[in-house]
């Protein structure tokens, strides 16, 4: 959270709506009544089962939908005014489930270059913000890679250097994490950490519990509407309520429900093994 | 079983060769020209010239001449058919073979090996330059070649684009088909017997999941191409802009040397 | 029936600059009523391992032997049919018009009659919790990722395999699906006696479910056992870049602290009664 001074304002939804045309079953509200406002340099996660509505409110962010009913300010711009949509862009990157689709050159640095080349940013620049955001994902060392020959962790760094280098106020991150594998789980989460103490504000969509404990503020995202929204420990006290939804808390917190159950006194805190240890060896 | 990855033909092999170095755009006509050469010899003199020069950058290319030449395979069914043709159908010169009706002749077995050595300087100069050449770098290079046709109407930057896309996900989808072929041969599907017919309707299983899944693709490719403020080829730069050396130049101006000392002295 | 693997190798693309050696030197036996995890990171081996539990891949060196006889060439359509196996997000493989059609071709490739091939494909499809009445005549394209992800299940249930393979079934699902699709193979795995592989990035999922895992780094057979004897040394899996169960994790870092607690725990159940018996805390 921004901590000391007063928070800015990045982005604010109100009232935002989403209805789309089904096949077979006619319209379909997506997200319904949704507001909330995201301030600059926060982490967020956001939970929801499958179909909850994440993707869909993710695409809202930076002007890849525009809502039925309600709005979106992404930096005081309006997303429902399409001149603003390009700047929006720009200031709300994306990254997406599958890195194989989002991928577009068929090299590492050519892929990070495309955003900036679509500014009309000059070549020197270009290069030098390529170096920088891949110095920061830590993937200087494959400039030259075909990306098909990256793994998936690799594939999903080389994509979010590739919305860094496009100089974004924050990053939006739609289940970057769904289809890797620990090793490269631990590498996204890493770098978006880092990114998001580089000050850069992050929006993480997932439904991995475990990845929500780090966040400032968690919301909880239920058949298109907010269920619950707050910090992670509040989230998770609600464990009954997270499982009733389709979703689940990480197992040390259910383990230190189990134990508040059986008397053992434990601070209402604790969201990881590390502080679980230390709790019961107080 | 491993269809997919056994062909190599033409595919690209980083290096730091001479010709790696290059320029696309010089390769490319000096390629061209290299290929106008090859038409225009006729005599033995003038084909050992052009097999001095191929040689000379296939060893220097830094290629694996087993690598290369295993990517060459399809090819010489070719050069045998084309053999086969003119030494059964090309008539002329003095009769050497009477089979019943048909004759071989000297002048069809000449022209058959000319027509062969031709496809194989074809073929080796060609994959010189694809195998040197990164795709992006030969894609680059036709942009270039193709600006002057924008001012026609030819989309060149969307063509250019398109190629790239097809070349970041030939790699992707040959492993998608045979993640597919392999999910089918799991449930008993056949890919390799039976008559063309069959055949034809046994890839069914195959296609329908890889054109969904390629729609799926080009639909989220199109989405995050548009998160990242891709409009067109209108106000883009780019990260590398193509630079020509003097040595580029050196290049096509000597193989424009080779041509017009072919061409002059009649070899 | 028993599929045992004597030092079997295998490189893609020999003799070329992209030659890899992909898996090295396997030995392992699979027992009938196994239920066997195979761990590793991407590109350690797994996925082209389970390909030769079924014939798809031969290794390049090393043999294979099914129930004590070694596979030769005519063997393999029969072990195709006798292990099934299902590939990571097998909903990519669906292609026909219907969902009876799809789950059907396997049968139909077999050659069976009509009403055979109704028989297994019903009986397939209420395995994975289908309804076939309900859904048979429908479109698998306009279903949910889930049942989509089910229908492929079916489609290889109905060859009625002795072994199931499964890579990664529940990749990409939120925590209800993957669950119940665990649930569901260790139903088939205890009553219909199915012999299961499972190929898993995560030490949660196979911890508390599997007999025997096997962990793989970089194509070599880097530990084998029960889940207690792979988990014993936390370190050494800790290196591979392959976590533990958290319950696992926490057992071990508070016997790091000097707590005596048990290492082999998976389950939040038996951790909660490890460390109230640890505090001294009477259980009801």
């Amino acid at each position: 959270m921004y901590r000391g001074v007063s928070p800015i304002e990045i982005i604010r939804a109100k009232g935002l709506g989403f209805k789309y045309q089904q096949a077979d079953t006619g319209e379909c509200w997506a997200l319904r009544d949704i507001s909330f406002t995201i301030n600059k340099g926060e982490f967020i996660v956001i939970l929801g089962p499958n179909g909850s509505g994440k993707s869909t409110l993710a695409k809202h962010l930076n002007a890849l939908l525009l809502p039925t009913c309600g709005e979106v300010w992404v930096n005081g711009l309006l997303t429902s005014d399409e001149a603003n949509h390009w700047q929006i862009r720009q200031l709300a990157g994306m990254v997406f489930q599958n890195p194989d689709n989002q991928i577009v050159a068929t090299t590492v640095e050519e892929d990070v270059a495309f955003g900036p080349e679509n500014l009309g940013v000059p070549s020197a620049e270009i290069r030098a913000r390529v170096d920088e955001a891949l110095e920061l994902v830590g993937m200087a060392g494959y400039k030259k890679h075909a990306p098909h020959l990256l793994s998936g962790g690799q594939k999903q760094r080389v994509a979010i250097a590739g919305v860094i280098a496009m100089r974004p106020e924050c990053l939006i991150l739609d289940e970057p994490t769904a289809m890797l594998d620990p090793r490269g789980r631990i590498e996204v989460m890493e770098t978006v950490q880092r990114l998001n103490k580089e000050g850069i504000t992050v929006i993480l969509i997932t439904h991995f519990m475990e990845e929500a404990v780090i966040a400032d503020r968690v919301m909880v995202l239920a058949d298109g509407r907010l269920a619950m929204s707050g910090t992670p420990a509040e989230v998770f006290m609600r464990g009954d309520e997270l499982r009733a939804l389709g979703l689940d808390t990480p197992p040390v917190v259910r383990l230190a429900q189990e134990l508040r159950l059986a008397g053992v006194e434990l601070a209402p805190s604790v969201l990881t093994v590390e502080e679980l240890v230390s709790e019961l060896c107080r | 079983m491993n269809m997919f990855r056994s062909i190599t033909i033409g595919q690209y092999l980083p290096g730091d060769s001479l010709l790696h170095r290059l320029d696309p755009r010089a390769k490319f006509i000096a390629l061209l020209l290299f290929i106008v050469a090859i038409f225009l010899v006729n005599t033995y003199w003038g084909y050992l010239i052009l097999a001095v020069i191929v040689t000379t950058f296939l060893f220097t290319s830094g290629i694996p001449l087993s690598y290369f030449f295993r990517g060459l395979r399809p090819v010489y069914y070719i050069m045998l058919f084309t053999l086969l043709i003119h030494i059964f159908f090309t008539k002329g010169g003095s009769v050497l073979l009477r089979l019943g009706p048909a004759t071989i002749d000297s002048y069809g077995i000449y022209l058959g090996f000319y027509m062969v050595l031709r496809i194989i300087f074809l073929v080796v100069s060609t994959s010189l330059l694809t195998l040197t050449t990164s795709p992006i770098a030969l894609t680059d290079a036709l942009e270039y070649f193709m600006k002057p046709l924008s001012y026609l109407g030819v989309p060149a930057h969307e063509i250019a684009m398109m190629m790239t896309i097809a070349l970041r996900f030939i790699p992707t989808l040959m492993e998608e088909s045979e993640k597919i072929m392999k999910a089918q041969m799991a449930r008993g599907a056949d890919f390799e017997s039976g008559n063309i017919i069959n055949r034809a309707k046994n890839l069914v299983p195959l296609l329908v999941p890889l054109f969904v899944s390629s729609f799926r693709r080009a639909d989220e490719l199109a989405i995050a191409m548009e998160a990242r403020c891709y409009r067109g080829g209108m106000g883009r730069t780019r990260l590398r802009e193509l630079q020509a050396t003097p040595r580029d130049f050196l290049a096509v101006a000597v193989a424009g040397l080779i041509i017009a000392v072919i061409a002059g002295t009649g070899l | 029936m028993q599929i045992k693997l004597e030092n079997v190798s295998h490189t893609y693309m020999p003799g070329t600059p992209f030659e890899t050696r992909a898996l090295i030197d396997i030995n392992l036996t699979i027992e009938q009523g196994e239920y066997l995890a195979i761990i590793g990171q991407t590109g350690s081996g797994k996925s082209t391992l389970v390909q030769h539990l079924n014939g798809l891949l031969k290794p390049t060196s090393g043999r294979i032997l099914i129930d004590g006889k070694e596979v030769d060439k005519t063997a393999y359509r029969e072990i195709r049919r006798r292990v099934g196996l299902i590939f990571q997000f097998p909903e990519q493989q669906l292609f026909a018009e219907t969902v009876f059609e799809d789950v059907a071709f396997g049968p139909k490739n077999l050659g069976l009659p009509e009403a055979e091939v109704r028989r297994r494909v019903e009986n397939a499809m209420l395995l994975v919790g289908l309804d076939p009445q309900e859904l048979g005549d429908r479109s698998p394209f306009t279903l949910s990722g889930g049942q989509m992800r089910r229908i492929a299940m079916a489609g290889v249930l109905a060859m009625e395999p002795e072994v199931l393979i499964l890579d990664e079934p529940a990749a990409g699902l939120d925590p209800r699906g993957k669950k119940e699709i665990l649930d569901q193979i260790d139903r088939l795995h205890r009553e219909e006696g199915l012999t299961v592989v499972l190929v898993s990035h995560s030490m949660e999922d196979v911890a508390s479910r599997a007999k025997h895992l096997l962990v793989l780094v970089d194509g070599r057979q880097k530990m084998y056992g029960t889940p207690a004897e792979v988990f014993r040394d936390g370190q050494e899996l800790a290196e591979m870049g392959l976590g533990l169960p958290q319950m696992c994790l926490l057992m071990h870092k508070l016997r790091a602290a000097g707590k005596d607690v048990p290492t082999d725990i998976f389950t939040v159940e038996d951790a909660r009664d490890a460390i109230l018996k640890m505090l001294g805390v009477p259980q009801t």
